[in-house]
């Protein structure tokens, strides 16, 4: 069954158009790649489905349900999460923090202030949690701004896990990692994700670890789709070689 | 708690301040909760507000009108001014919030200046440009003792209301939403509530403060309303420092203090006002907290207690 | 209410709108060429008011030298205080430019009342426009013929500088990629020290333009920005045609809204900015922002 469906989305801004009949499907429990240069309209597409932006036409459908033009918050509480590729998240706190008020957000309890947030305990146990399956259970009362950026794209991942995310929506995951960090972090999302059953869907530019992690794999050309299929069907299109000059795929 | 003994201190200095000092005293308390109001949104909304004085005039009247008006006792008019403000603040924060912060920072003081342009006009209501005067505490508050343990009273139960909030969920979700607000929103906070309900709570506080102030003062203006007294909220938060818990409360004690001074010497306070607000900004932005950055640092965590540093 | 009298108000509106309209067109570019919000922007309107009264110490006749003598002062003025007071500030966030630009405000306030005192300093005519024109049977001041041709001038020197000019095109450029300017190889730094030299001049000649139509007083600063502000909001940012626009409706509106509701008058200008807010806020000649914010 199809978890997140895109379809003919159209999105300019200006008069520069950004996406032109875009249309994507991903399956649940697949792991779905967005592949295209810079500028190709990977981060719009992202920004459409979660409802940072308004789709000049065409539709998006989460579950079956239509979601577009959905503000941010509703669609986070359906079950899509997003991790940013400048993964900057709260500054000011310590990790734990950072996650206890993701998941208190997700919960909507954010309103209250009865109670101070560690006196949440259930919310701060889920958080624990979702430290300990990414692996920062030991810097739970780490400041944020300490954190070097490997570390910080995995307090990303816990952010969006303790909201039992159904969807997860990497952008640029290993931006900014060494060669040896991005192994890891790809062998983490792997495992991580299949583990939860989380369905992703990611943007990369390195095709390596795309052609690893990914069932599936929409190419982005000018705010069009160029091709779509499995790695291997990708690897030997014509179609993309000469769009990438050749080089990288 | 550091804060407990703070308010001890100050509740036996009372009987030792002479009249004037229990003046001051009072109007440096009423100061500081104006500050803290603003730095609420300042430091942990990330919202810079040129309008409060909107709200310490809105709260101001409230209570000048219901004492002078209606004959209400003062203590009872204080909830009135209380509401009257919080829902100021709901409609001026509803049309403004939506807005990214520079328009924000605009409309705010726009909203004050027009509400200062109808207070000063609107003679039968206000009494214009003459204000509201003769208005004395009924019994025991109209002595300056007891007023400044109600004072006392008031800031002790607001900075504790402050401190807890900081410590809530909603605190934290308001330091989200200043540090990233994609990424908070994201998460499934709405930014724009959450916002208008600190402004909400800062308006109303602000309020609370002008109602007090009018008290001490006997009596309520215009200039209540007038931008410059937006100004003394900014600027005693920027001079204690608006990182820390009680920055602001100190920065207005400080300012009161350097303006009595000032004012002594000359009229041009504004000019000096000028002045120091364009040092502190080009130089010590961390206000005076930053500059004893580390006593800054140990009373700030101490008052805390333990929680996040805002 | 016959005809001739509202061609009177129809004109004493469209002349206020001039003076409004060189006020705020600095104010736009300053804002959308360099980000920087100008609290001061009204001060420096103010400023010039007194500069022309003091430069020619009241005297009507002096009254064109007084003029530019206010211009040059204002380019000087504003070349100074950006390289002094804003540069530093550059980079700082957001909060910090405000209040700088808000203390400023308060400097200049103080400054005019201890240099002229807190009252009212009014200006005469100058004597090519002293005597009234009639027109349709009413009298109205030959003054605004001035300041509407005026407007006009600088409006059209202003459009052909940003649009058949290099430095021009590379202010225009400013107002929608600062990014690019560095990447161009552009001085930007002093691009930057010319835009806000030019918008601070234009800001005083308005100031000086106004004298002898208002009085003027320490207090006009915060109004001015003000209304500088709801011009530019309804106008759109960086925009000379909003800016004129802008300056147009608000003049038209308080011109006639007095006769209406002489009391709401002062919310009207007011009611339209926040109804440009809710339903355009980039402004009616404006560009929308990309993502929601």
């Amino acid at each position: 069954m199809e978890l997140l469906e895109v379809r003919d989305v159209y999105k300019s801004f200006q008069g520069f158009m950004a996406l032109a009949s875009v249309s994507l499907s991903v399956a649940q429990g697949s792991f779905h790649a967005l592949v295209g240069p810079n500028g190709a309209g990977k981060t719009t597409l992202f920004n459409v489905v979660t409802g940072r932006v308004s789709p000049d036409r065409g539709q998006v459908r989460f579950h079956g349900r239509d979601i577009t033009g959905w503000p941010t918050p509703r669609v986070a509480r359906l079950g899509i999460a997003i991790s940013f590729q400048r993964a900057q998240p709260f500054v000011s706190m310590t990790v734990l923090e950072a996650v206890t008020l993701a998941r208190l957000g997700y919960e909507r309890k954010t309103l209250v202030w009865g109670r101070s947030l560690a006196r949440h305990r259930e919310a701060v146990e889920r958080a624990e949690a979702a430290l300990a399956k990414v692996g920062l259970e030991a810097y739970a009362t780490s400041p944020v701004a300490q954190l070097p950026l490997g570390d910080l794209k995995r307090l990303d991942v816990a952010m969006a896990l303790v909201a039992e995310p159904k969807l997860l929506l990497l952008d640029e995951p290993l931006a900014g990692l060494s060669r040896v960090e991005r192994r890891k972090m790809v062998a983490f999302i792997g495992n991580l994700l299949r583990q939860e059953g989380i369905t992703l869907l990611f943007t990369e530019h390195d095709t390596e670890a795309v052609l690893a992690l990914a069932d599936r794999i929409t190419v982005l050309h000018q705010g069009r789709v160029l091709a779509e299929g499995s790695p291997e069907e990708i690897r030997q299109n014509l179609e993309v070689r000469q769009a990438f000059l050749g080089g990288s795929i | 708690m550091r804060l407990a003994l703070l308010f001890l201190l100050l509740l036996v200095l009372g009987p030792a301040l002479g009249e004037y000092g229990l003046k001051l005293a009072s109007e440096a308390l009423i100061l500081g909760l104006y500050a803290m109001a603003f730095n609420l949104l300042f430091h942990q909304a990330g919202l810079l507000s040129f309008g409060q004085a909107a709200f310490f005039g809105v709260g101001a009247y409230a209570m000048a009108l219901l004492v002078s008006r209606a004959g209400w006792p003062f203590l009872a008019t204080l909830p009135a001014a209380l509401l009257a403000s919080a829902l100021a603040a709901l409609v001026i924060g509803f049309l403004s919030i939506r807005l990214s912060r520079i328009y924000f920072t605009m409309l705010t003081l726009a909203f004050a200046q027009l509400l200062y342009a109808v207070a000063h006009k609107w003679y039968a209501f206000t009494g214009g440009d003459n204000g509201i005067t003769d208005l004395r505490p009924s019994g025991l508050l109209g002595e300056s003792l007891p007023f400044y343990y109600l004072t006392l009273g008031v800031f002790a139960l607001v900075v504790g209301f402050l401190a807890g909030l900081a410590r809530s969920p909603f605190g934290y979700a308001l330091r989200g939403l200043r540090d990233n607000r994609a990424r908070a929103e994201s998460t499934g906070i709405d930014g724009f509530r959450h916002l208008l309900l600190a402004f909400v709570v800062s308006g109303a506080i602000s309020g609370l403060a002008g109602a007090l102030q009018g008290a001490l003062q006997r009596s309520v203006f215009p200039d209540y309303l007038f931008w410059t007294r937006s100004a003394e909220a900014i600027i005693s938060t920027i001079l204690g420092g608006s990182g820390t818990f009680l920055g602001p409360a100190v920065g207005g004690a400080v300012f009161l203090f350097l303006r009595v001074l000032v004012q002594a010497k000359t009229e041009y306070w504004p000019f000096f006002l000028g002045l120091l607000l364009l040092l502190m900004v080009l130089f010590f932005p961390r206000g005076l907290g930053g500059i004893f950055t580390e006593a800054g640092r140990r009373w700030s965590t101490g008052v805390w207690g333990g929680a996040a540093r805002g | 209410m016959d005809l001739g009298f509202l061609l009177l108000q129809l004109l004493t509106g469209l002349a206020y709108a001039s003076t409004l309209f060189l006020l705020s067109v600095g104010l736009s570019l300053i804002f959308g060429a360099m980000g920087i919000v100008n609290f001061a922007h009204g001060s420096f309107y103010m400023l010039g008011a007194y500069l022309l009264y003091a430069f020619t110490r009241g005297q009507a006749e002096a009254f064109w030298q007084g003029l530019l003598w206010v211009m040059a002062a204002g380019l000087v003025i504003g070349t100074l205080v950006e390289r002094v007071l804003i540069r530093p500030i550059y980079r700082r966030p957001e909060e910090y430019q405000i209040l700088l630009t808000y203390a400023i405000l308060l400097l200049l306030e103080d400054l005019v009342r201890f240099l002229f005192g807190a009252g009212y300093r009014s200006f005469p005519f100058p004597p090519a426009f002293s005597s009234p024109l009639l027109l349709l049977g009413t009298a109205f001041p030959s003054y605004y013929v001035f300041l509407l041709g005026l407007a006009a001038a600088f409006a059209f020197l202003l459009w052909a500088f940003l649009h058949r000019t290099r430095l021009g095109t590379w202010v225009r450029a400013a107002t929608q990629d600062r990014e690019m300017l560095e990447a161009l190889g552009i001085n930007v730094p002093l691009l930057y020290t010319a835009i806000f030299g030019l918008g601070i001049a234009m800001a005083a000649i308005g100031g000086a333009a106004l004298l002898p139509l208002q009085a003027a007083t320490p207090g006009m600063a915060v109004d001015a920005v003000i209304n500088a502000f709801i011009v530019v909001v309804i106008g759109g940012l960086g925009s000379v045609w909003g800016a004129l626009l802008g300056a147009v409706l608000i003049g038209l509106l308080q011109a006639f809204g007095i006769l209406l509701f002489p009391e709401m008058a002062m919310a009207f200008p007011f009611a339209l900015m926040v109804l440009v807010l809710l339903l355009r806020p980039w402004g009616l000649l404006g560009r929308p922002p990309a993502v929601r914010t």
